[in-house]
């Protein structure tokens, strides 16, 4: 029989039978329907999740070290010991960027802020980015800039609670923008050694200087002294992280440079915990120590940590994969959060689909026995299909199609209900969110205003195939039945 | 010889406790003839129609048509033999889910083959369907129904024509039209052989097969 004949039995029979069709799809629609429910909800969760995170620069920012002895992990297997690193140069760094193209913005760290160590916070308690403002300047009325800068700085704690420091965070330029682009007034690109990118609000420095509105700064001049040096690694030496304070201090003495307010990041609005930075390139640093240390050269500054800017996050374990083969521990401070975040909700995820394979499990039964009736009051026509000619096989198939038309019914139908009820379900929790502000702030500042369900075909495809499988198992006994029936019962008249 | 029955044995039920259907059977069958097959009720009639159009097989014995022995066919072979004779229903059997012209062409269908449209519509005008031909079958008289059912039959060119009582459940008009209909096509070379009650086929018929209690007897009608 031809194929065109099989789907023409098959589309009569649904027709005049299309009430037992749907009530025996039942079990097949609700399996397929909670599966679908529940990986498009919490694909579409967990997407909103890494999408919120990624555009959370953090995320993106990646930790480069280089150890002595080679290893690329973080965490010492040792014991409570911090491992020792190796100062990485000028070269090194444009050498990790020319490795991997995904990572889009690099610069050197001179805090190892982001390390985690508490040698390390001890070292950045002394705050070796402390800049003292001077005076702002519009070039032609100098506003009186408060306060004064402090006389003759020194390296104490009690100092520098004296003077007004401008918070310098390791963020590179791309973290920082793309965190803030939202409320990024004036130029979006990299700032020019000359230049610098201010918040308004963080470090009261709009407040200090007496603006009342963030616009108003912009292409402005600062003047800044540079109170400190920071510590100067050398290329390629190993450096005890426990003493690194006591290493390569370089000698420094006040020295005022004058910068063009290019970008003022409004930060008026931000929470506690998405803070905000100034920014400006870090060669400003070597300049000054340059200026102060004539011997010194480009070759010469080293930094303990690189921190790059992925392209996105999920190239994190590419990058991680770039760096460890040459020898470099990449790290990444929110790894380990997003790593349990998806685990959770693929756990849910694979529980919650458990129920919909046990509801399609059970509905097998019943689509065995609603066949093994359709075989049984179709008896006369097996028999009048066989007396014309057809074959065992073409039986066999006109009802093996008829028990995987129920799985194809039950997949339509239960994608359309978990189309119907995540998109409900989704706009229920965004009215929720858009009514409730808080809501919005009690998710750690993450910024997640609406999520939506993820209906991928890879999702839709599976189900129709699982659920095609199922139903198909499920019919092949009785549709063996059918084609084995002998055709001498036609006779009959009853 | 078209159809020769060799030592045929039909028994049904267990081997402990057999109904014996039909027992030791020899008969010949030529081309072109139209063989009655007559008896009481219960003799075996259906039994042997059954068995000669490859519906069902025998207990012991040969059926040998056109050189093929149909008791050692397989399955496949069985249904392709299906495929090239016209079989004809007391009680129709037509299906209810398709309309008067696709239960014709179903007559091609079922066996994968693709009916002649000319001559489906040949055969609609020949019976009478034409203005019918997208009816719903459950809508059509018993007389319709049977011409439909001698066209299902006659769509695939059949070589034999196998019919178990096509007129037992007409009325005195539709069994002289369907009387008529088997009157022409055997006219037209077409070889018969048909179950009856009816005495008034033996005035058409060739050949008459007479079974008593299992046991079979040919004859000439006496006309
Ligand atoms: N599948 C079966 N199982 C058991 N016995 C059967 C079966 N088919 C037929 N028989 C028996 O075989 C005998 C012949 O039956 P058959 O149907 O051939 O009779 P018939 O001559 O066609 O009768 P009628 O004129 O009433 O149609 C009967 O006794 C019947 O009960
Ligand atoms: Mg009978």
């Amino acid at each position: 029989m031809k194929l065109s004949i099989y789907t023409k039995i098959l589309s009569r029979q649904l027709i005049t039978k299309w009430g037992r069709f749907i009530l025996a799809s039942g079990g097949i629609m609700v399996g397929i329907w909670a599966i679908v429910l529940t990986t498009s909800l919490s694909t579409g969760v967990l997407g909103t999740i890494t999408t919120a995170l990624n555009s959370q620069a953090s995320a993106r920012e990646i930790s480069i070290f280089s150890r002595e002895d080679g290893q690329t992990s973080f965490f010492n297997p040792g014991a409570g010991q911090a491992p020792k690193f190796v100062a990485l140069g000028q070269d090194d760094i444009k050498k990790i960027s020319a490795k991997d193209p995904n990572i889009i913005d690099i610069q050197p760290d001179l805090a190892i802020a982001n390390g985690g160590l508490k040698t390390v916070l001890d070292l950045t308690g002394k705050a070796d980015r402390c800049y003292n403002i001077n005076k702002l300047s519009t070039g032609e009325t100098d506003k009186n800039a408060q306060p004064k800068p402090i006389e003759n700085p020194e390296k104490t704690k009690e100092d520098l609670a004296k003077c007004t420091t401008l918070t310098f965070s390791s963020f590179v330029f791309e973290s920082l923008y793309l965190s803030k682009k939202d409320n990024w007034l004036g130029q979006t690109t990299k700032p020019a050694q000359n230049e610098i990118v201010l918040c308004f609000k963080c470090d009261d420095l709009g407040q200090k200087l007496g603006y009342k509105e963030p616009k108003e700064m912009l292409g402005q001049s600062i003047s800044l002294d540079f109170v400190f040096a920071p510590n100067l690694y050398k290329p390629g030496t190993t450096y005890e992280t426990a003493n690194l304070t006591r290493q390569n201090k370089i000698n420094n003495t006040n020295r005022t440079a004058k910068f063009k307010i290019t970008s003022v990041i409004d930060d008026r609005q931000d929470s506690f915990l998405a803070g905000s930075s100034s920014y400006m390139d870090i060669a400003n640093y070597y300049q000054t120590m340059r200026t102060n240390n004539p011997n010194l050269n480009d070759k010469d500054f080293g930094t303990l940590q690189v921190t790059g800017f992925l392209k996105s996050y999920d190239s994190l374990a590419s990058s991680k994969e770039i760096l460890a083969n040459n020898k470099l521990l990449g790290f990444s401070i929110l790894e380990g959060i997003l790593t349990g975040v998806t685990a959770f909700f693929a756990g849910l995820t694979v529980v919650l689909s458990g129920f919909g394979l046990i509801a399609m499990i059970a509905s097998i039964f019943g689509i065995v026995n609603v066949m093994a009736i359709s075989v049984l009051e179709r008896q006369k026509e097996i028999g009048v299909l066989k007396a014309l000619g057809a074959r065992n096989w073409d039986i066999f198939m006109i009802f093996l199609f008829e028990s995987i038309l129920l799985g194809f019914l039950g997949w339509l139908f239960g994608v359309l209900l978990a189309v119907a009820s995540g998109l409900g379900i989704a706009k229920l929790f965004n009215l929720y969110s858009s009514n409730n502000p808080d809501w919005q702030k009690n998710l750690a500042g993450l910024n997640i205003k609406e999520f939506n369900p993820s209906f991928s075909w890879w999702l839709l495809l599976g189900c129709l195939i699982l659920a095609v499988v199922v139903t198909a198992i499920s019919g092949l006994a009785p549709a063996i039945k059918a084609a084995r029936q002998n055709p001498v019962d036609v006779l009959r008249s009853e | 010889m078209l159809i020769q029955l060799k030592n045929v044995t039909k028994t049904f039920g267990t081997k402990k406790n057999p109904t014996i259907a039909l027992k030791d059977i020899d008969l010949d069958i030529e081309q072109g003839s139209f063989s009655l097959i007559l008896g009481r009720s219960g003799s075996g009639k259906s039994t042997l129609l059954s068995l000669l159009a490859g519906l069902d097989k025998v207990t012991s014995g040969q059926i040998i048509i056109n050189g093929q022995d149909l008791s050692q066919a397989k399955a496949g072979k069985l249904a392709q033999y299906r495929s090239s004779i016209g079989i004809i229903f007391q009680a129709y059997n037509l299906l209810p889910n398709l309309n008067v012209v696709e239960n014709i062409q179903m007559g091609c269908w079922a066996s994968g083959k693709t009916p002649d449209d000319n001559y489906v519509n040949e055969l609609l005008t020949q019976f009478g369907l034409t203005h019918r031909q997208h009816a719903n079958i459950k809508t059509l008289s018993g007389g319709e129904k049977q011409r439909v059912a001698i066209a299902r039959s006659l769509i695939g060119r059949p070589s034999i024509l196998f019919c178990d009582e096509p007129t037992g459940a007409l009325d005195k008009q539709n069994e002289t039209q369907v009387t008529e209909i088997l009157q022409k096509l055997h006219q037209s070379g077409l070889t018969i052989i048909m179950v009856t009650h009816n005495p008034e086929f033996k005035s058409i018929a060739t050949d008459l097969i007479t079974i008593e209690d299992g046991i079979l007897s040919t004859s000439k009608p006496n006309n």
